[in-house]
Parts: C-alpha cells; sequence; structure tokens
C-alpha cells in the first residue's frame, strides 16, 4: 500500500483538471447543439449535480477512513462480491483511461498528425503516463500543481484575447427556454465528466485534510469554468456554428487573428488540452493500477503500469471515428457512469447502514 | 500480425528477466502476464478484423437492462 500524502490544495487541483481535462475542449459543441443559447447553463446544473453524488462518496470514505472505493468494495461486501465489484471498477478506470487517450488521438489524427497511425500517437502519451504512474500519487499531484495554475492562467489569456469577436447577436432569438427537458437532452454531460470524479476516490486516503473542502471544490470551480467556456463560445462563434463544430475553441484560435504579429495561438490552446489529458490519462490510469495492486495484494507498480498500455491501447482503438465515438457517449455515458458513481456507492452506503445495525445486535447477544 | 506476437513474445520475455531480478513474487509475474495476455488478445481480435468491442458489450449490457 502506497503512504503518499497530498495536500488539499493538491486535491483540488487533480480534482479541477481531472474533470477539466477532455471535456472543456470536446463538451461546448455537443451542448450548444442540444440547448442552443441556454448551454451555459448545462454545466452549472450537472455541476451541482457532480457535487451531490460526490457528497455521497465522501459521506461513505468518512465512514471508513484511509480506504479507496476499492478497498471499500473488499471490505463492506467481503472478499468475494467485493472482488467482483472492484474488477467492475477496473473495467471502469480502464475504459475512461482509453476513452481519454482516443479523444487525443482523434484530435491529433484529425488536425495535427494527418498521417501519423493513431495507435503511435496513443502508445506516446501511455508511455508518458505508465511512468507518472510508475513514480506514484504524489508526484502526479506535483505534476498538477505545478501545470495547472499555469495553463488555467494561459488558457483563460488566449480565451480573453478571442473576446475580440464578441458579438451578443450570436445567441440568435431567444428560444422557450424548458429547464428540465434541456438537462435530459445534455444528460451525458452528467456522466461525462461529472460522474467520472469517482476515479478520484482512489486518492481520497492520501489527502491529509479538508478534502471534503478541497473535492467540491475542485467541482464547482470546472463547472463553472466549463460553463463560462461554453458561454463565450456561443458569444464568439455563435449557436449555429459552434454546434456543427468538434472543437470549436480550437476552430475559433485558428480562425480569429488577434493583431499583426501574434498568430496562430491555436498552438497554445493545444499546448494547454495535450497537458491536460496527460494529467486525466495519469489519474485514471493510477487508479486502475493501484485497484489491481489493492484486489491482488501486490507491492510493485512498474509491472502493473507497463502491461495496463497493452490493455487500453487496443480499446482505445475500438471507435470507429469521432462520430461514433461521441455517438456512443450520448446514448450511453450516462448510465454507464451512473452505474459507478451512484449505484455501487448507494449499495455500499446501505451494506454500512445494515452492518452497523447488525454489530450493536452481535454485541448485546 | 506477426510484429504483434514479436512485440508480445519480446515484452514477456523482457518483463519476465527484469522481474526475477528484482525479486518480484510470483503472484506479480503471473499478475503481468495475464495483463499482457488479455491486452494481446484485445489487439490481436483487432488486426484479425473480430474485435472485442467492449464499447458495443457495454451498450449492449445497458440497452438490455434499461431500454
Amino acid at each position: 500500500m502506497e503512504t503518499a500524502r497530498l495536500s488539499s490544495w493538491q486535491m483540488f487541483l487533480l480534482t479541477l483538471a481531472f474533470t477539466l481535462g477532455t471535456s472543456f475542449f470536446i463538451i461546448p459543441g455537443g451542448i450548444i447543439g442540444n440547448a442552443k443559447e441556454y448551454a451555459w447553463l448545462i454545466p452549472l446544473g450537472a455541476g451541482l449535480y457532480g457535487i451531490v453524488v460526490a457528497a455521497l462518496w465522501l459521506y461513505l470514505t468518512s465512514r471508513y477512513p484511509g480506504l479507496g472505493i476499492i478497498q471499500l468494495c473488499l471490505k463492506l461486501l467481503g472478499p468475494k462480491i467485493g472482488f467482483l465489484f472492484g474488477c467492475l471498477y477496473l473495467v471502469f478506470f480502464i475504459q475512461l483511461a482509453a476513452w481519454v487517450v482516443r479523444n487525443l488521438g482523434d484530435f491529433i489524427k484529425v488536425n495535427l498528425l494527418v498521417h501519423t497511425p493513431i495507435s503511435a500517437v496513443h502508445l506516446m502519451f501511455l508511455l508518458v503516463s505508465a511512468y507518472t504512474v510508475i513514480l506514484g500519487a504524489e508526484t502526479i499531484a506535483m505534476l498538477t500543481e505545478f501545470l495547472t495554475p499555469v495553463l488555467v492562467i494561459v488558457f483563460w489569456i488566449v480565451f480573453f484575447l478571442m473576446l475580440k469577436g464578441w458579438d451578443w447577436a450570436n445567441f440568435g432569438p431567444a428560444q422557450e427556454f424548458h429547464p428540465w427537458q434541456l438537462m435530459a437532452t445534455s444528460k451525458q454531460i452528467f456522466g461525462f465528466p461529472f460522474s467520472e470524479t469517482v476515479c478520484l476516490t482512489m486518492f481520497f486516503p492520501f489527502v491529509q485534510q479538508r478534502l471534503k473542502t478541497s473535492f467540491i471544490a475542485g467541482i464547482g470551480v470546472a463547472a463553472i469554468l466549463i460553463s463560462l467556456i461554453v458561454f463565450f463560445v456561443l458569444g464568439i462563434v455563435g449557436v449555429y456554428r459552434s454546434s456543427h463544430l468538434t472543437y470549436p475553441i480550437f476552430t475559433l484560435a485558428q480562425e480569429l487573428p488577434f493583431s499583426f504579429f501574434i498568430e496562430h495561438l491555436e498552438v497554445i490552446i493545444c499546448l494547454v488540452w495535450f497537458c491536460a489529458i496527460s494529467i486525466k490519462l495519469s489519474i485514471s490510469m493510477y487508479s486502475a493500477a493501484a485497484g489491481i495492486i489493492q484486489l491482488f495484494h501486490l507491492k510493485n507498480r512498474t509491472f502493473i503500469a507497463l502491461p495496463l498500455i497493452w490493455i487500453i491501447l487496443p480499446i482505445s482503438l475500438l471507435f470507429e471515428s469521432v462520430i461514433s465515438n461521441i455517438e456512443w457517449d450520448r446514448k450511453y455515458s450516462f448510465a454507464f457512469d451512473s452505474f459507478y458513481a451512484i449505484v455501487i456507492p448507494a449499495l455500499l452506503v446501505i451494506v454500512s447502514w445494515i452492518r452497523k445495525k447488525q454489530l450493536p445486535d452481535i454485541n448485546q447477544a | 500480425m506477426i510484429m504483434l506476437i514479436a512485440f508480445y513474445v519480446v515484452y514477456i520475455v523482457a518483463s519476465t528477466i527484469t522481474m526475477v531480478r528484482s525479486g518480484a513474487s510470483v503472484k506479480e509475474k503471473t499478475v503481468n502476464i495475464a495483463l499482457a495476455t488479455i491486452g494481446g488478445v484485445l489487439y490481436a481480435s483487432i488486426i484479425l478484423r473480430h474485435p472485442i468491442d467492449t464499447n458495443q458489450i457495454i451498450g449492449w449490457t445497458i440497452d438490455f437492462f434499461i431500454h
């Protein structure tokens, strides 16, 4: 068992970087397509949902301090059923890592390295992330602590430069506002990225103080930032065009002339995204590796992280195109993520209540 | 396919030698080989154009239980 120590600031940044990771680049186009000029409200609603779900995990882990979600499965459900549920979480972490790397591969293949095989791009990022996983949770936290503030500041400077193209007319004529219907049509954002933060429960045992505040603040700030990004994309690109773009922020940075000497700021946006994705990939790979170590009672992470590449790489190649990826996400993401974020943790909470009730009875007998 | 098999064999041999030298337990060696083999099978299924599509399996499972 690793004995890492994370500060609340590091946990906050881990949560922020993980939640923003792939989502700030991919989500805007999809939710603008669904919710039009009200799209910026969707991340706020989803963030609120993410906080409520996070409260469930925090409640569960506060009852058993020092245990991650897989250890909780083993402790509360017993070695056999707990092992089965632990394996389900492993599948989730591995799938998540594969999707993260695929999002990156699709973007690079379409926009940057058109003739390079997508598997080569995936392998490069997986190798770097595997090395981070081998070094441990503290290294991932320190990397995040070093990179995230810089990335956020750089991204927003570039984004504010883009505000030159702002036009209120881009919001178009106001449509009728049906909040529940809008939430229902954009339900995938409740799964990706807000329910995916269940991954970070694997880091909970390492946080020394103010875990609840840092984790919930991370989700809340991420929701506000995604909402702001969507709002700015709406104001600059417009409802119609941004709903037809896969990566509206990239297109925006490509097209807007900033001044007579500052050009091609999309490169900076790309770098920010690559770093954010590397952090998210490292966190999901670490969760998978830590899960395997806990399930099989192993010690060395090196020989878990490296063969994980063998599994993540082929899974990341399964989607035919970026379109099938988006389609799958729209149809199944919410249900799939909710199973791991709500169903299993709720089951664990119920079992913990039953066990607590049974214990006094046994003591009395 | 030949490249994949070659990579797989090289990985298994190299990792086993390294693990033996570093005094890894039998369980660690088994997990390492098992994970690499699962990955190898997944990759082979893609190369042979009969992919074991985990995304599709998840989709079917959700459809079965929900829709």
